[in-house]
């Protein structure tokens, strides 16, 4: 296991963080839920960045203050917020990984720099949001790190440089023993990269699921008031009132198409899954 | 730490010209005479010591304390990591400012009202208060960040200043009996007081790192 966490607590004014996951050698796990929802304050938990009020994290089978240097040197960070100082330039940043990480390829991290048209002669401050994003990326996956912990690291980035983002996290994942946790808001990125998938909405865990799982299994199912008086509501999770009768989410899609073929379904989208976790009501 | 000393020593070229000026202004107040003589080094060794403090503000700015903790460091190799920097930085400029003056001072003809001795001790002085007032500010500057340090370290010389003059009204002091007193007590006791300030100074650095590493293990990021 790289990461466990069971039922960390954390309060913050009215904020309640209440979290349990695990992220899974040779897996990418997604955690995605709205701005807010308690994704940075998971993250930073796990880095040991602030201190949890209970519960037990676990990263590399150790609380995160007793990593060692070595095995904080297996694990690549991108922090949607915080980064190296905007008066550093690449090739500096590149002399201090040198002597930070033992395993680091500064030849690689330039070259790769270089093709991502990213400068090494320019101070940070003079970059884009997306060069900034990119070289966090860069830097997080230069020097063979087993775990990466990226929060929102395609945040405020076009189409085009969010895919070259999710191009490097799928190249650094060719390689046996790596897992990635990540997490987004914006569902279509972690879609496609993603094993597990686990939605946080006002600090708590609300769903867990393979991504497979999520995309073949859920549905929406769109009924008439008459429709749902007759519904066998065993398999609904979520329920939400609309002007024509009820959009239901179940996990169950199969099992309704089979047994209620009249019924409109749509497919399960991530986004359509977040959307009725949060605003649905449970029966 | 070689990384982070690096980064610093990255950051610290940020303000080159800021140091060519610097250098320049104390130069032309050398220039100006023998009076300025006395300023020359503790204001060169304070330049480096506060240049070397603003390291931290850098750290500090656009949240990236939190980022630079997830790198392979701990907060007590860094905390080691900005006391050996300071240090470093600040006793270089002591010594460069030390040499300048000397060479100065030489090629000039200037009359040494000092002998060696007193001369040598007034610059192991500087760099001894130097590092007195390093451990002062690391630990007020990591608990109030940059601006809010300053005013700290103001109100800390007022308290300071406020208590002594308290002190001299109410105890009606003979402040020329005094220094007669000191004069004579350092000469007879001047290798037993050399240890004491050692010593004590070493306390100081000893007590300033605990409470700085209290400071960081508290706050979250």
């Amino acid at each position: 296991m790289m990461i466990e966490l069971q039922h960390v607590k954390k309060k913050y004014g009215d904020f309640n963080l209440n979290c349990s996951l695990q992220v899974q050698e040779g897996m990418v796990t997604g955690l995605i839920g709205a701005n807010g929802a308690g994704k940075s304050t998971t993250f930073k938990a796990i880095l040991g960045l602030l201190k949890a009020d209970s519960g037990v994290i676990r990263v590399f089978g150790k609380e995160p203050e007793k990593l060692t240097a070595e095995e904080k040197s297996r694990i690549g960070v991108v922090l949607s917020e915080s980064g190296f100082s905007n008066y550093l330039k690449v090739k500096q940043i590149a002399g201090i990984l040198e002597s930070l990480y033992p395993r680091f390829q500064k030849g690689v991290f330039l070259e790769k720099c270089r093709r991502f048209q990213i400068p090494s002669d320019k101070l940070l401050k003079e970059f884009s949001t997306g060069m900034k994003a990119k070289l966090k990326v860069l830097i997080a996956t230069s020097f063979e790190a087993r775990l990466l912990i990226l929060d929102e690291p395609t945040s405020g980035l076009d189409v085009v440089a969010r895919d070259e983002i999710l191009d490097l996290l799928r190249e650094y994942m060719e390689t046996d023993g790596r897992s990635i946790l990540i997490s987004s808001h914006i569902s279509s990125d972690l879609e496609g990269l993603c094993d597990d998938l686990y939605m946080i909405d006002h600090g708590e865990i609300v769903l867990h699921e393979e991504t497979d799982a999520l995309l073949n299994s859920y549905g929406v199912l769109k009924v008439s008031r008459e429709e749902w008086e007759n519904l066998d509501k065993s398999c609904i999770l979520r329920v939400r009132k609309e002007s024509f009768g009820y959009s239901c989410l179940t996990g169950e899609r199969d099992f309704y198409m089979e047994n209620y073929p009249s019924i409109a379904m749509e497919k399960g989208s991530i986004d359509e899954v977040i959307f009725m976790m949060i605003k649905g009501e449970v029966l | 730490m070689k990384g982070l000393m690096k980064k610093d020593i990255s950051l610290l070229l940020v303000n080159r010209k800021l140091y060519l000026m610097v250098l320049a202004l104390a130069l032309f107040y050398l220039a100006m005479g023998e009076a300025m003589e006395g300023i020359f080094v503790p204001y060169i060794t304070y330049i480096m010591l506060m240049l070397g403090l603003n390291t931290i503000a850098y750290d500090d700015a656009d949240r990236g304390m939190a980022f630079l903790l997830t790198l392979p460091v701990s907060k007590t190799s860094y905390l080691r990591e900005k006391y050996a920097f300071c240090l470093l930085i600040s006793s270089a400029g002591w010594a460069v400012s030390s040499i300048l003056l000397i060479v100065i001072k030489t090629a000039g003809g200037n009359a040494w009202k000092q002998t060696i001795t007193e001369f040598g001790i007034s610059l192991v002085v500087y760099l001894l208060l130097c590092m007195f007032l390093m451990f002062l500010l690391i630990p007020i500057q990591l608990k109030y960040g940059s601006e809010n340090s300053r005013i700290a370290l103001f109100g800390v010389v007022l308290v300071t200043v406020g208590v002594f003059m308290l002190i001299y009204k109410v105890s009606g002091i003979d402040v020329d009996g005094m220094d007669r007193w000191i004069t004579s007590f350092i000469d007879r006791n001047a290798w037993m007081l050399a240890v004491a300030v050692v010593v004590l100074l070493a306390l100081v650095g000893v007590i300033s790192f605990r409470v700085s590493a209290g400071i960081l293990e508290k706050k979250e990021y």
